[in-house]
C-alpha cells in the first residue's frame, strides 16, 4: 500500500483543515462531494469493497447467546444440573456460579435459512434469511471494560484507534458536513471515550459522540453545535474571520495551518446547518416512524438511534454505532432479556426493512453484537455470568452472505469449538468488506507500523457472500 | 548427552526429574497408546509432527520433545496439567494461543490429556531425561549489536567548545553561536527580532498561560533601561502562574489524572495533592534531580534532621506519580494486574524521565534499543516490591498514606480493611444469601466507613516492600517463567558493571538516585529538551519522549549537550534553564523570516530545523481556556484543593457523583477535574492529551468541532459579553475598537482594520451585541489562537 502514501498524506492534510474547503450546495453525500477530492474514494487496495457503510449496533453488556440465537437443548433437559466440565481459569464472579440454567425463552425456526431465533426477537427473526449468524465468536477479557475495548479497538491493554477510526483512516469521508464517524448515546464508562478515539490516528478520525449513555436519542446533539447568534451574525463574524487571516496571510506567505483554521470555520459553518437537518426526523413519513418503532414508547428510543443512523449513513457517515445500554442481567434475566430484546426487536428489523427498501441494504454493513456472551450456569440464581469463550454476533448487508449460520458453541454454550471467530477474524472480515487488507491498513507511530488487528486475524471467507 | 537433574530443574522449573529409566506401568501404556498417541498425531500432528515445520518452534512427538518445549517455553509441567502450556492450550485459555486453532478438542479429549499429564506424562520407551534444553532468556545475555550500543542518547553529553565563527552582533547568549554556527553554513540568514509588543505577549504566554493585561504591556514598553526583557522574564517567574502553567505541562508527561479511568472510572479523590505538589515544585524552582527522586522513591528518603513534619509529608505525596495510572481494576487475573500496573509505572518512567519506551521490552527484547527484556524484569523487580494497591483481586483498592502520626496511618489501614472486607460482600458475595436487612447494615457500615476514610488527610502513595528478584516472563506471560534476574537498572545506560543494590527493600531509592543524576546519560537532555520545546514548539529532539532508535536525532546535538550540562552545573535549575533559553536572540525571533532566507528555507530546511524563525505555536487548550477568562475577568485565581467534592472510589460514571463534576467553574485549567475517558470537552476539541499515557507533546490539530467551540460555545458566549459590557465604558467606537485590539491581540488596530470594522458594526442594532461579535471575531482569530 505503499504507493499511495501521497494520497493518504493528502487526504490527512485535507482532513486536518477540515475536510478541504468546498461550497456548500446541497446535503446529500453525492452534492457535498461534488468537487471530486481524492479524498472521498476508496483507496485502491486489491479488494472490491462490497459496503460503503458501517452501522453498528453495539449491546452493551454482553447480551445471552443462549437465550437469542444459540438455542441449547442439551442445556434446558439438564437444567439444575452441575457443569460437567471444568470452567475457565479465570472467572468473573466465580463465589456467585451455580448450576445449569437452560433458557426460559423458546426458539423457532425462521426462513428458509431455518436458522433458530428466540422469540424474545419476533421482529428481527422475520429477516433471518438476511442475517449472517456468527455462533462461535470468541474474546479473551471477561470483564466489560476489557472486552468493550477489545471489541472497539482490538486490544485490553493498550490504548489504540478504534473500528472506526480505522476506517475513516483507510476511506476518508462521504460527506465533509459531517464528521466521518459518529457514535450515538454511547456509554461513557468501560473504557469511554477510547472505545471510539483516535488514538495515534489524525483527531479527524476519531468518533464524533452524539450524546452519551442516559441522555435519549431525541435530545443528544453534537458539542457546540447549536448556533449562539443568528445566522446573518455569523455570516458576518465568518466574513470578518476570513480577512483578518487574509491580511495575517499577506505577512507570512501561504500557511497551511493558517489557511486550514480558516477553512474549519467555513466547515462548522455548514456542520450546523446539515447537523440538524440529519436529526429532523419530523421530515420522515409517520409510516417510516412507525417501522422503527419511534410511536411506542418502548421502543422509541433504540428506534430514534436506527433511524438516525439510517440517515447519518446514507449521507454518507462512513460509521455510524448506535448503542443498547443495558445488557448485563447477572440476575433476573428472564424479565430484563425480555424487556431490552423489545427495546431494540422492532427498530432493527425496522432498519433492516427501511435500507432495503431503498435500497441501500446492498452498501451498509449492518452488524450486531456485545462484547461478550453470557454463561450457561446460573448466577444469583437467576442470571448469568459474563462470558467471552463462545457467543453470538451477525452481520447483514454488503457483501456478508445471508442466511447462513457459522460456527457452534458446545452443547451447554460454554466454549466456541467449531470454526471458531474471534474478534480480531471479525474485525478483518469487516476491513475486507469494505475493501480494504487488514495487513495493509497499517499506521506508522512511535516508530513501528500499527494496524487494528495487530498480528492477529483472519478474514473468514464462509461469511462473505 | 547427561544432564544432572539440578541443572534441569533450573532449567525447566520441574520438580524432579530422574534420570534413571523410566517405567510405565502397564496400564499407564495402555491409557498412551489407546488415548494419548492416537490423539496427538490426529490433532497436532499436522502442526507440531516429526516431519513438519514446527510451529511456533514446537514438535510434540517425543517427550523430550514436549518437556524442550517450543518458543513459550516447555509445553509440558508432567505431574501439573493446570500449568501445562499443552493443556492450557486445548482449553483455549486466554493465556495461550487457541490450539487447535480454530477447532476446540472434544472435552473427553481435553480430559484425557489433562489425565495423562497428571499421571505423569508417561511415555512408554522414553526418558524425560532426553529432554535436550532450549536456550531460555539469558539474564546476562545483551543481544545487541556494536552500532546499537553507540547511539548517541546512551552516550554522556559531551562538553563543546563554543563556536566562535559567527557574526558576533546577532549572540545574545552563548546558545546563539550554536545556532548561527547552523546557519552560517547553510547561508540562511535568521529572522530579525521581533518587536517588542509581541516579545511580551510571547513571554508571557510562554511562562503563564496567559496574555498580557495592556498595563503589563504599557510597563514593558515604557522600560527602557538595558535589561527590560530580563527583568519581564524574572517577573514571571516569580509569580504562581508559572507554576501552573509548567506544573501542567509535567502533568501531561506522568499521565495525571483525578480518576482512574481504564474500566471504572473511580475518583482519586487525593490525587490533587501530588498535582499540588508539581505546581508548587515548579514555582519553588526545586532542583529537578530531587524534584525526581522525590517522585520515585520520597517514601524512602531519609530526613533531613530538623524537618518539619509536613517535608516528609511532601515526599510520601510526591510518590503519587507511581501510583495515578490508569488501572484494570475489575481485572480477574491478579497477577496480570499487577503486571499492567507495574508496566505503567516503568513505561512512565522510560517515557518521562529517560527518553526510552521501556515498556517495548515487557515481551521481547526490545526490537530497537538495546533494553533486552532481562532488563525489563530486573526493574520490573524494583516496582513489583513496591506495593500501590491493597490487594489484587477483582475491586481491589489502591494504598492511601495517611498524612499525620502513626495513629492516623493506623486508623486509615483499619478503614481501608473495613472498606475492602464489606464491599467484598456486597459486591461479590452471593446476594440470594442475604436477606434485605442484613444488606442494609452491611450498606450502611460500608457508608460510614468510607465517610471517615475521607475526612482523614492522605495521599495516594507507595509503601515499600521486600527485595526480591523477579523472573523473565517469556512472551510477557506470567504464566511461562524463565529464569530470575537481579533488580538493576537498564544495562545500556546504568553501565553492565552495576553494584548490587544497596536498599532498602525493594531498591527504589537506588534506583531514583541513579536516573535524577547526571551518571545517567539521558535524563537532563530530556528535561531541558521538553522546556526548550515549550519555547519553541519542537524540541531539538523532535520527539520528546523517545530518544531511543526511533526517536528523532538531535538537530543540534552540541547545543542540546551544552544546555544539558550547564543545567547540571545550575544544580539543575529549571528556572534558570528559562532564563538562559529565553535570553537568546534565537527566542526572541519574528515568526516571519526575511523573504529571500524564506524562498531558500523552503527547499533547504522546511521544517526550521535550523531555527531560522520563531515557530509559531497553537495556544493549548487550557490557554485558551484561561486566556478568555481573563479577559473577561472572571479568572478566579484560587490556587489548589480537591476538584470534585465526592468520595475515593465513586465512581464517576454514576449519576451522583458526575452531577458534581464541575468544569463551568472559573478557576484556572489545571485546576478542573482530569478524568480519564472523559476529557473535558472543550479540552478534547483542542487537543488535550490522553491522560492514560504519557504524553511530551501536545497535537495541533484544526477540526470542526474548534471552531463550532468558538462560535457557540458557552464559555465564548458568555466571555465575550463581559468584554464587551467592559467596553462600553469607553467613549468612543474608536476607543473601544483601540481597547478591545489592546485587551485581546496587544497591539492597536491598523487603519484599514478599522475601516473595515465600521460597515461591520453599523450592520447591528443593539451595541453590545455588536461590540460582542467584535470579540468573537478577534478571540476566533488566527493571531488571538497562535502565539507569534
Amino acid at each position: 500500500m505503499t504507493h499511495t502514501t501521497g494520497h493518504r498524506r493528502r487526504f490527512l492534510s485535507d482532513l486536518g483543515a477540515g475536510f478541504g474547503s468546498l461550497a456548500l450546495t446541497g446535503l446529500l453525500a453525492d452534492e457535498a462531494a461534488a468537487d471530486g477530492d481524492d479524498v472521498l474514494r476508496p483507496r485502491p487496495s486489491g479488494v472490491a469493497p462490497r459496503a460503503k457503510r458501517v452501522i453498528m449496533l453495539f449491546m452493551f453488556g454482553g447480551p445471552s447467546h443462549i437465550d437469542s440465537f444459540d438455542p441449547k437443548p442439551r442445556l434446558v433437559a439438564e437444567h439444575g444440573r452441575p457443569l460437567p466440565f471444568a470452567k475457565p481459569r479465570v472467572l468473573s464472579f466465580p463465589l456467585r456460579h451455580g448450576n445449569l440454567v437452560g433458557s426460559p425463552f423458546g426458539f423457532r425456526r425462521h426462513g428458509e435459512s431455518g436458522a433458530a431465533v428466540s422469540e424474545v426477537f419476533p421482529h428481527v427473526a422475520g429477516h433471518v434469511d438476511d442475517l449472517c449468524i456468527v455462533n462461535s465468536m470468541h474474546c479473551t477479557n471477561p470483564r466489560h471494560g476489557g472486552a468493550v475495548l477489545e471489541w472497539h479497538t482490538g486490544t485490553d491493554t493498550f490504548i489504540r484507534p478504534s473500528l472506526g477510526s480505522w476506517l475513516v483512516y483507510g476511506l476518508g469521508t462521504e460527506n465533509r458536513n459531517l464528521p466521518g464517524y459518529v457514535t450515538i448515546c454511547q456509554a461513557l464508562s468501560q473504557g469511554g471515550a477510547n472505545n471510539f478515539s483516535s488514538a495515534f490516528l489524525p483527531a479527524a478520525c476519531g468518533g464524533t459522540p452524539l450524546g452519551r449513555d442516559g441522555t435519549s436519542a431525541a435530545k443528544a446533539r453534537f458539542p457546540f453545535i447549536k448556533p449562539a447568534a443568528s445566522r446573518a451574525v455569523q455570516k458576518k463574524e465568518l466574513e470578518m474571520i476570513r480577512r483578518l487571516g487574509r491580511n495575517q496571510l499577506e505577512l507570512t506567505g501561504a500557511d497551511r495551518a493558517l489557511e486550514g483554521r480558516i477553512a474549519s470555520f467555513e466547515l462548522a459553518f455548514r456542520m450546523q446547518a446539515a447537523a440538524p437537518e440529519v436529526q429532523a426526523m419530523e421530515t420522515e413519513s409517520r409510516a417510516t416512524q412507525a417501522l422503527y418503532g419511534i410511536d411506542d414508547k418502548a421502543t422509541e428510543d433504540f428506534g430514534r438511534q436506527c433511524l438516525l443512523a439510517r440517515r447519518f449513513s446514507e449521507r454518507g457517515v462512513r460509521f455510524v454505532q448506535c448503542n443498547s445500554n443495558g445488557w448485563d442481567h447477572h440476575s433476573g434475566l428472564e424479565s430484563s432479556m425480555r424487556n431490552m430484546a423489545r427495546s431494540v426487536d422492532k427498530p432493527i428489523a425496522g432498519l433492516l426493512t427501511d435500507l432495503e427498501a431503498r435500497g441501500l441494504l446492498d452498501e451498509t454493513l449492518v452488524i450486531w453484537g456485545g462484547e461478550f456472551g453470557r454463561t450457561p450456569t446460573a448466577e444469583n440464581g437467576n442470571g448469568r455470568d459474563h462470558n467471552p469463550h463462545g457467543f453470538t454476533m451477525w452481520m447483514a448487508g454488503g457483501g456478508v452472505r445471508p442466511g447462513i449460520v457459522h460456527g457452534r458453541t458446545d452443547e451447554y454454550g460454554y466454549y466456541a469449538v467449531e470454526n471458531k471467530v474471534h474478534f480480531h477474524d471479525l474485525h478483518a472480515t469487516i476491513l475486507h468488506l469494505m475493501g480494504i487488507e487488514h495487513q495493509q491498513l497499517t499506521f506508522r507511530y512511535s516508530g513501528r507500523d500499527f494496524r487494528l488487528t495487530d498480528v492477529h486475524g483472519e478474514i473468514v471467507d464462509d461469511l462473505v457472500a | 548427552m547427561r544432564i544432572p537433574p539440578l541443572l534441569l530443574v533450573l532449567a525447566f522449573g520441574l520438580e524432579v526429574i530422574s534420570a534413571a529409566p523410566p517405567k510405565v506401568s502397564r496400564e499407564d501404556a495402555a491409557f498412551f497408546e489407546t488415548r494419548i498417541r492416537p490423539l496427538l498425531v490426529k490433532r497436532c500432528f499436522d502442526c507440531h509432527g516429526p516431519d513438519t515445520e514446527n510451529e511456533a518452534g514446537l514438535k510434540l512427538d517425543s517427550l523430550g520433545a514436549m518437556l524442550g518445549g517450543g518458543r513459550s517455553g516447555p509445553a509440558i509441567k508432567p505431574g501439573n496439567p493446570d500449568s501445562s502450556l499443552l493443556v492450557l492450550a486445548v482449553r483455549h485459555d486466554p493465556a495461550t494461543p487457541d490450539m487447535p486453532p480454530k477447532t476446540k478438542l472434544p472435552l473427553h479429549e481435553v480430559a484425557d490429556l489433562s489425565e495423562w499429564i497428571k499421571r505423569g506424562a508417561p511415555w512408554p520407551g522414553q526418558r524425560p531425561s532426553r529432554a535436550r534444553p532450549r536456550p531460555v532468556a539469558d539474564p546476562d545475555a545483551f543481544p545487541y549489536d556494536q552500532a546499537s550500543k553507540d547511539h548517541w542518547a546512551f552516550q554522556p553529553p559531551r562538553p563543546a567548545r563554543l563556536p566562535e565563527a559567527v557574526p558576533l552582533d546577532r549572540i545574545q547568549s552563548p546558545i546563539d553561536r550554536f545556532v548561527l554556527q547552523r546557519l552560517a553554513a547553510t547561508g540562511l540568514e535568521p529572522a530579525p527580532e521581533t518587536n517588542r509588543r509581541r516579545l511580551v505577549r510571547r513571554a508571557t504566554l510562554d511562562l503563564h498561560g496567559l496574555p498580557p493585561t495592556p498595563r503589563q504591556i504599557k510597563a514593558f514598553l515604557a522600560d527602557s533601561r538595558p535589561g527590560a526583557f530580563t527583568r519581564l522574564i524574572d517577573r514571571l517567574l516569580a509569580s504562581p502562574r508559572y507554576g501552573q502553567r509548567y506544573g501542567r505541562l509535567w502533568l501531561d508527561v506522568v499521565r495525571y489524572a483525578d480518576s482512574n479511568g481504564m474500566d471504572d472510572n473511580l475518583y482519586y479523590a487525593d490525587a490533587w495533592r501530588y498535582r499540588d505538589w508539581v505546581i508548587d515544585r515548579f514555582n519553588a524552582d526545586w532542583p529537578f534531580d530531587r524534584f525526581l527522586v522525590e517522585q520515585i522513591a520520597g517514601d524512602l528518603v531519609p530526613p533531613s534532621p530538623n524537618e518539619a513534619a509536613s517535608d516528609r509529608h511532601a515526599r510520601v505525596i510526591a510518590t503519587g506519580f507511581l501510583t495515578l495510572g490508569p488501572k484494570m481494576l475489575a481485572e480477574d487475573d491478579p497477577t496480570k494486574q499487577q503486571m499492567d500496573i507495574v508496566d505503567d509505572q516503568i513505561d512512565t518512567l522510560g517515557r518521562a524521565a529517560l527518553g526510552l519506551t521501556l515498556g517495548c521490552a515487557r515481551c521481547h527484547d526490545h526490537k530497537f534499543d538495546p533494553v533486552p527484556t532481562s532488563d525489563y524484569y530486573a526493574l520490573a523487580g524494583i516496582f513489583k516490591n513496591t506495593q500501590v494497591m491493597l490487594s489484587f483481586r477483582v475491586d481491589s483498592k489502591w494504598n492511601a498514606t495517611a498524612l499525620g502520626p502513626a495513629s492516623l496511618e493506623q486508623q486509615l489501614s483499619q478503614l481501608e480493611g473495613t472498606i475492602d472486607r464489606l464491599d467484598r460482600i456486597l459486591v461479590l458475595g452471593n446476594r440470594q444469601q442475604m436477606s434485605d436487612k442484613q444488606r442494609k447494615a452491611y450498606s450502611d457500615e460500608l457508608e460510614a466507613a468510607r465517610t471517615t476514610y475521607r475526612s482523614i488527610p492522605k495521599a495516594m502513595a507507595v509503601n515499600d516492600g521486600t527485595g526480591d528478584d523477579l523472573e523473565i516472563f517469556l512472551r510477557g506471560n506470567h504464566l511461562t517463567r524463565g529464569p530470575r534476574v537481579p533488580r538493576r537498572f537498564p544495562r545500556i545506560a546504568a553501565g553492565f558493571d552495576q553494584p548490587p543494590l544497596a536498599g532498602p527493600g525493594s531498591g527504589r531509592l537506588d534506583l531514583a538516585r541513579w536516573v535524577g543524576s547526571d551518571r545517567n546519560p539521558l535524563v537532563a537532555r530530556v528535561m531541558v529538551n521538553r522546556i526548550w520545546q515549550a519555547h519553541f514548539g519542537h524540541g531539538l529532539v523532535r520527539s520528546p519522549d523517545n530518544f531511543g532508535h526511533l526517536g528523532q536525532r538531535p538537530d543540534n546535538q552540541p547545543l542540546l549537550d551544552w544546555l544539558a550540562l550547564r543545567f547540571v552545573d545550575d544544580g539543575w535549575s529549571i528556572k534558570k534553564l528559562h532564563r538562559r533559553i529565553m535570553n537568546s536572540a534565537a527566542y526572541r525571533m519574528d515568526t516571519i523570516a526575511g523573504a529571500n532566507t524564506r524562498r531558500r528555507a523552503s527547499q533547504l530546511d522546511p521544517d526550521n530545523r535550523l531555527l531560522w524563525k520563531m515557530n509559531r505555536r497553537r495556544m493549548h487548550a487550557e490557554v485558551l481556556r484561561d486566556s478568555l477568562l481573563a479577559l473577561a475577568g472572571r479568572l478566579d485565581e484560587t490556587m489548589g484543593g480537591q476538584p470534585i467534592d465526592a468520595r475515593a472510589f465513586d465512581n464517576l460514571s454514576g449519576a451522583g457523583p458526575r452531577s458534581k463534576i464541575r468544569f463551568d467553574v472559573p478557576r484556572r485549567s489545571v485546576y478542573l477535574p482530569v478524568l480519564r475517558s472523559a476529557v473535558y470537552e472543550v479540552f478534547q476539541a483542542f487537543d488535550f492529551p490522553d491522560p492514560a499515557v504519557p504524553s511530551g507533546r501536545r497535537d495541533e490539530t484544526t477540526v470542526a468541532p474548534q471552531a463550532l467551540f468558538l462560535m457557540n460555545g458557552k464559555l465564548v458566549t458568555e466571555s465575550t459579553r463581559a468584554m464587551a459590557l467592559a467596553l462600553q465604558s469607553e467613549p468612543s467606537d474608536a476607543a473601544r475598537l483601540q481597547q478591545a485590539y489592546l485587551r485581546i491581540l496587544g497591539r492597536d488596530p491598523r487603519p484599514d482594520e478599522q475601516a473595515a470594522w465600521r460597515p461591520f458594526l453599523d450592520g447591528f442594532d443593539d451595541r453590545l451585541s455588536a461590540w460582542q461579535s467584535v470579540c468573537r471575531v478577534l478571540v476566533s482569530s488566527n493571531e488571538f489562537v497562535y502565539i507569534e
